[in-house]
């Protein structure tokens, strides 16, 4: 998995959530990543799995997820 | 990569209450093998407050912390509860795990209120320890199990320091997971 600042990474799960990748701390983009997250916008750190997806910067996927009923 | 968007859908979150005391490493342990066997997402949280010795990261205290506070971003105090996350990690299980989504918070505000604000599914599982009652710290500062077990939407999963009880905390870690119902799945009851 490659992030770089800006990108967003959307969590899987039975609440779907979606945050603004602020640092990356792996090498050449790798996990872990320092999150803000949409919803409150709290900062948290993310050691993502293979439910996880980047969603790169400025790409419209995703943006609406966190309106998802069910939360 | 076995991704599949029911199982995706379905997941549940297990938010543990990080503390490095023995009840707490077990709820951590607890909580590692659960999310593992479930494949579910871990949260570990570690709230700070300014002025509360055991709830602001202030345990391992050093020298350097001035005690006025002239100008303040929480940065530091964030950092060092994120410090305890990994520290507490790497006691009870060894590291954090590669193979469970791990999710570390480190917000501002009373422990017991904060978990119970992220803990909000009814499908998500609170797990955290407890020491035992009646020292000073507890008259202070408030039971943070005892908040949650009231205030949480979840199942609550408290770990007991296993030495006030005589039993090995493996063991009352199990009992205390028959508590809380049959639909949590079950731990892996391998490891130690």
């Amino acid at each position: 998995m490659r992030a770089q600042i800006g990108d967003r990474l959307v969590l899987a799960g039975n609440a779907v959530r979606c945050g603004l990748v602020v640092g990356v701390l792996g090498k050449d983009g790798a996990p872990p990543y320092v999150i803000r997250w949409q919803r409150g916008g709290h900062i948290a750190m993310v050691f993502p799995d293979e439910y996880a997806r980047i969603v790169p910067a400025g790409h419209p996927a995703g943006t609406d997820l966190e309106s998802r009923p069910g939360q | 990569m076995n991704y599949s968007a029911r199982d995706a859908d379905t997941r549940r979150r297990i938010v543990v209450g990080v503390d490095d005391s023995s009840g707490g490493l077990g709820a951590l342990r607890w909580a590692v093998r659960q999310a593992r066997s479930s494949r579910s997402q871990l949260v570990a949280v570690r709230s700070w407050a300014l002025g509360l010795p055991r709830h602001g990261g202030r345990r391992h205290r050093r020298k350097r912390h001035s005690p006025v506070v002239l100008l303040f971003t929480g940065n530091a105090q964030r950092a060092e509860s994120a410090e305890i996350v990994r520290q507490a990690f790497r006691s009870a299980v060894g590291g954090i795990p590669r193979d469970v989504e791990v999710v570390i918070e480190t917000p501002e505000g009373d422990p017991g209120v904060v978990l119970s604000d992220i803990a909000t599914a009814d499908s998500d599982v609170l797990v955290m320890g407890t020491e035992p009652g009646g020292s000073a710290k507890r008259l202070v500062h408030g039971s943070v199990s005892r908040y949650c077990a009231e205030h949480a939407h979840c199942p609550v999963l408290v770990i007991r320091t296993a030495a006030k009880h005589g039993v090995p905390a493996r063991d009352a870690e199990f009992m205390h997971f028959a508590a809380i119902g049959p639909d949590t799945g079950r731990p892996e009851r391998g490891q130690s």
